[in-house]
């Protein structure tokens, strides 16, 4: 079957098969690799992605369920050379170690700043709370989304 | 020490699915009842898959990992066979039940349901609808053992929201309050159910449901509102009542179901068939 949807701002028109998942659209049709596929039954949080703005597991989404909507992968936030304030914040604060989990940490934290612009490190903890991350621990990853919140101070 | 036991119920025959037996279809890569079974490992101290067959349980056990199989009681009807068996044989005093066609189960909603069930007999969720995802719960294993029991004399083919208006402290989750996806309950039984997209559910329930009901004596029979009482008594309106004034309307369509009245009944099923989600076996 086809379904035609937006990746990125952009159309996009690919053929896939009833029984297959967007994020293996994504990585295998689209090459958006990226989104990460990394235990396939919703459980990490890596293929996260926004689905009409809201957070997703491109893991437990059908491809054919996309058909007419808007996806935003971790490839759509950067405007061209310029990395997007989340984006920012996890390289000034080093929040990224082997870096497999981090596009799903990014789009997640994107959506929770959406939702609300001023969260507590509390806040922070429990939206992020789907999302592992093996190496780095999770110190450094709340204070880069709470940098780009402007709760912690921008480096000069 | 098995704490909590997990059940994938595999004794249906997919007679409305094309491609053969559909716990074994792909959906990314992986057979459905594999998804199943490793959400399901993710929480449970033991995996129990409940089979209609011998030959059924060789098919599955080469594509899951370390599972028990059990096969389903016989003198039992319908899809409450498989949780019989399955109780019978697992260790845990709690008992995750889940479907093998539910490819998209999250191990989020699991321990939604796992917490939501401390100081219940019984948490399943519900759309706000008022529809119940009766084949998936979090239930106590002996007391769950015990309404089965009782349900399956009780002279008419046990359904599985038996448990639900069978136990004194039911609680329903509800999928718009915990922002669950409609995607993790898609049940899959037939390939359109895959090609066509999964809508929110609309209705007006805010919160969980919560239902106690007091056992006025000793044993599950003496329940107020309940299961018992409208097949006994043939008059379903306390128990339907109780589910109508909280917004659990698919057990009020059940309990009609169960009424003396040949209207009542029609209209418990005219309402089931309009709650139903999707492609549901009522």
């Amino acid at each position: 079957m086809e379904i035609e949807f937006t990746l990125n701002g952009v159309r996009k028109r690919v053929q896939v098969e009833p029984n297959e998942l967007l994020l293996n659209v994504l990585r295998e049709k689209l090459y958006m690799t990226g989104t990460k596929y990394g235990c396939g039954i919703g459980e990490c949080g890596a293929c996260t992605v926004l689905l009409d703005g809201e957070p997703v597991l491109s893991c437990l989404v059908l491809a054919a369920d996309v058909d007419g909507r808007e996806v935003t992968t971790i490839e759509g936030l950067a405007r061209g050379e310029e990395l997007d304030e989340v984006q920012k914040a996890f390289v000034e604060e080093g929040a990224v170690q082997c870096g497999f989990c981090t596009p799903g940490f990014i789009i997640t934290a994107k959506s929770l700043l959406m939702e609300n612009p001023n969260p507590s490190e509390e806040e922070v903890r429990e939206y992020i709370k789907g999302n592992l991350c093996r190496c780095t621990g999770y110190m450094n990853i709340v204070k880069a989304i709470l940098r780009a919140a402007g709760v912690i101070p921008q480096t000069p | 020490m098995v704490k909590v036991s997990g059940v994938i119920l595999s004794g249906g025959r997919s007679s409305r699915f094309e491609e053969g037996d559909k716990a074994l279809y792909p959906v990314g890569g992986k057979p459905m009842i594999r998804r199943v079974y490793e959400a399901l490992s993710d929480v449970a101290d033991e995996v129990i898959v409940a089979v209609d067959s011998v030959g059924r349980a060789e098919r599955y056990s080469g594509v899951l990992g370390d599972v028990r199989f059990v096969l389903d009681k016989a003198g039992v009807n319908g899809p409450v066979r498989g949780v019989c068996s399955a109780l019978e044989e697992a260790g845990g005093s709690r008992v995750i039940i889940l479907p093998n066609d539910t490819p998209f189960i999250e191990p989020r909603l699991l321990d939604i349901l796992l917490k939501a069930s401390e100081g219940f007999h019984l948490a399943s969720p519900i759309h706000p609808n008022g529809f119940v995802e009766s084949a998936v719960m979090v239930l106590d294993r002996l007391m769950g053992r015990e309404c089965l029991r009782m349900a399956s004399g009780l002279g008419r083919r046990p359904r599985m929201t038996d448990l639900h208006r069978g136990l004194p402290k039911v609680r329903l989750i509800n999928t718009r309050a915990w922002r669950l996806s409609p995607r993790t309950l898609l049940n899959v039984n037939r390939l359109r159910d895959l090609e066509t997209g999964v809508r929110d559910v609309e209705g007006p329930l805010e919160g969980d449901v919560e239902i106690v009901r007091e056992m006025v004596g000793g044993g599950l029979e003496t329940l107020r509102d309940s299961l018992w009482q409208t097949v006994r008594g043939g008059d379903p309106w306390p128990e339907a009542r109780l589910y109508l004034e909280k917004g659990a309307y698919m057990l009020a369509a059940h309990a009609f179901m169960d009424s003396g009245s040949r209207e009542l009944r029609w209209l418990g099923e005219s309402l089931l068939r309009i709650l139903a989600t999707g492609d549901e076996e009522i």
